[in-house]
């Protein structure tokens, strides 16, 4: 029984990481970048959805316009940092990266202290399953469907629309995709949007499940959903969303079976998930071997 | 010849005929390298103009200036009398000039028709310019299916292969997918690079028979190859390309009988 609450405990969690990896598996599919900034954006969303509702704003607004606010941060990132180095070496906007990131974190911190905030609670409004002995929240359950309902409606977008197949050709052949007519700022600029408005979601669900965020919330799951994208097999959509949910477990099972005063090592269990992946299979569970282009 | 480039209202004709495409004192450079090094020529509406000449000559380098994909630090490229400099790659493919690159450059995780699709990608934009010219409107999917039906009865081989990932084309058959995707932007100017490219000497003669219809539909065609003999018996004017220069200029057949030619490009 108790493996069975911990199983939902790792898909609420590995919903959160799989929206967050949709962000980076998508930007990385366009662009090439790890965009280790992406998991503070998840930390933006939280503090705007945050500020707003305090403000006076009811959450039915208070929500979307903070994933609306996130989407074009990540928009205005890509075009103020990213963009410039488009023709650069990769690292040098891996490097950007990590100093978007910091920047991110502290000037949060500066703006709104390194106190953690109290997320508003909706979990009084929601029913609760009651399975035997153990109580199963409600808002695990909305987190999964919200997370795989998400995914289903980014993979009919890419492979239903012209935007989106137009998405997947830049992804494969950028310079292709130019001589078609394709835009290819705009797709990349569609693409941040999208995968910041995720990470302001997983932002938003993370906040009504844990009920606490801090400026640095977004630095463990950003790293953790890259990890799962690169578990998924990075630019793979399904991937990321596989990644997620086997990484949510993996940890939330750890944690379980780690005696009390150990659970921190759970952590430990996630990175040596990465450095197997690395090892015996870098392309990915879903990932075919690199045919790289020339 | 007074090439005085003045904008003229889209598509119409003034007696003096005016060059598609104008190239001049064109000079691109890779870093500090120099792969094109001052060339000028221009092609005629109508016309079949090939650009021949060895690996490295700079041909390949020369279509992507005029696509917008590298850019000239010296010289112009005028497309119907509007200079290219400064407009990025995806507005000249709305100016109705399309390219089939080196190499087919396929999308290969995409479906034949996806693939299509992608090249009809500016036919909304394109049908707006053209309205806004005539003050009418047409209806662009329409259009677009009835491009999609031109190149499934030019290669119905595609037609068969329509729901296939393009990856999993041969390589003549990427070869027409190439051309059928750029056809779809229904362009007036088509450049083709090496379209004989690791082609058997059946699929290359297929393939150019293709080219040469094209021209015949009033689509006017820049043509570079490696392959002097078929690019030169296809063109009504040839150019060739040395280390960056052009060295010679003539009709196709003039530069066919042409002894250096002969020597140099057809291996006799």
């Amino acid at each position: 029984m108790l493996f069975f609450v911990q199983l939902i405990n790792g898909l609420q969690l590995g919903a959160i990481y799989a929206l967050v990896a949709l962000g980076y598996t998508m930007v990385y599919g366009i662009v090439k970048l790890i965009n280790f900034a992406h998991g503070d954006l998840m930390m933006v969303g939280a503090y705007l959805s945050l500020f707003l509702y305090t403000s006076g704003l009811p959450l039915y607004f208070a929500l979307p316009l903070a994933i609306i606010g996130t989407s074009v941060m990540g928009v205005l990132i890509e075009r103020v940092a990213y963009r410039p180095l488009r023709n650069a070496s990769r690292l040098s906007a891996l490097i950007t990266a990590i100093g978007i990131s910091l920047l991110l974190q502290n000037s949060f911190m500066i703006l709104f202290s390194s106190t953690p905030r109290r997320f508003p609670s909706v979990s009084e409004h929601l029913p609760v399953f009651v399975l035997g002995t153990n109580r199963i929240s409600f808002m695990a359950l909305l987190t999964v469907l919200f997370a795989v309902g998400l995914m289903l409606l980014l993979t009919a977008f890419v492979h239903g629309t012209r935007m989106g197949k137009a998405m997947r050709a830049v992804s494969e052949d950028m310079r292709a995709a130019q001589l078609m007519g394709i835009n290819v700022n705009r797709i990349i600029s569609m693409t941040f949007a999208i995968g910041s408005a995720l990470a302001a979601f997983a932002a938003i669900l993370y906040g009504f499940s844990f009920q606490q965020i801090d400026p640095y919330m977004g630095a463990m799951p950003g790293i953790k959903a890259f990890i799962a994208a690169v578990l998924g097999g990075i630019g793979i959509l399904p991937g990321a969303m596989l990644g997620g949910f086997l990484l949510g477990i993996i940890e939330s099972l750890t944690k379980a079976v780690m005696p009390a005063g150990y659970t921190q090592l759970a952590d430990a269990v996630v990175f040596l998930v990465l450095i197997l992946v690395l090892l015996f299979k870098p392309s990915g569970l879903l990932g075919q071997p690199m045919r790289e282009k020339v | 010849m007074t090439n005085e480039a003045k904008p003229m209202a889209n598509g119409s004709m003034t007696n003096e005929p005016k060059p598609m495409l104008e190239v001049e004192d064109l000079q691109v450079f890779y870093g500090a390298i120099q792969a094109i090094k001052g060339i000028s020529f221009h092609v005629m509406p109508g016309e079949i103009v090939s650009l021949i000449g060895a690996n490295g000559a700079g041909k390949t380098t020369c279509l992507q200036t005029i696509s917008g994909l590298l850019h000239a630090r010296v010289g112009d490229i005028r497309y119907e009398g509007q200079s290219l400099k400064r407009v990025p790659p995806h507005r000249i493919v709305e100016m109705g000039l399309a390219q089939v690159p080196e190499g087919r450059r396929v999308f290969t995780q995409l479906s034949v028709e996806d693939n299509l699709a992608m090249g009809a990608y500016t036919l909304t934009k394109r049908m707006q310019l053209d309205a806004s010219a005539r003050g009418t409107r047409g209806d662009v999917s329409d259009h677009e299916e009835a491009l999609l039906e031109e190149q499934y009865r030019r290669f119905p081989r595609l037609k068969e292969r329509r729901d296939q990932r393009a990856g999993t084309l041969s390589g003549g058959e990427q070869q027409m997918l190439a051309i059928a995707r750029a056809m779809m932007s229904a362009p007036r100017l088509l450049l083709l690079d090496e379209p004989s490219m690791g082609l058997s000497p059946v699929l290359t003669r297929e393939i150019f028979l293709t080219i040469r219809e094209l021209a015949k539909q009033g689509i006017t065609i820049l043509l570079v190859e490696q392959n002097a003999a078929v690019a030169l018996r296809l063109a009504d004017r040839a150019y060739v390309l040395e280390s960056g220069r052009l060295v010679m200029s003539g009709s196709g057949r003039e530069l066919l009988r042409d002894e250096r030619i002969r020597e140099a490009y057809l291996g006799e």
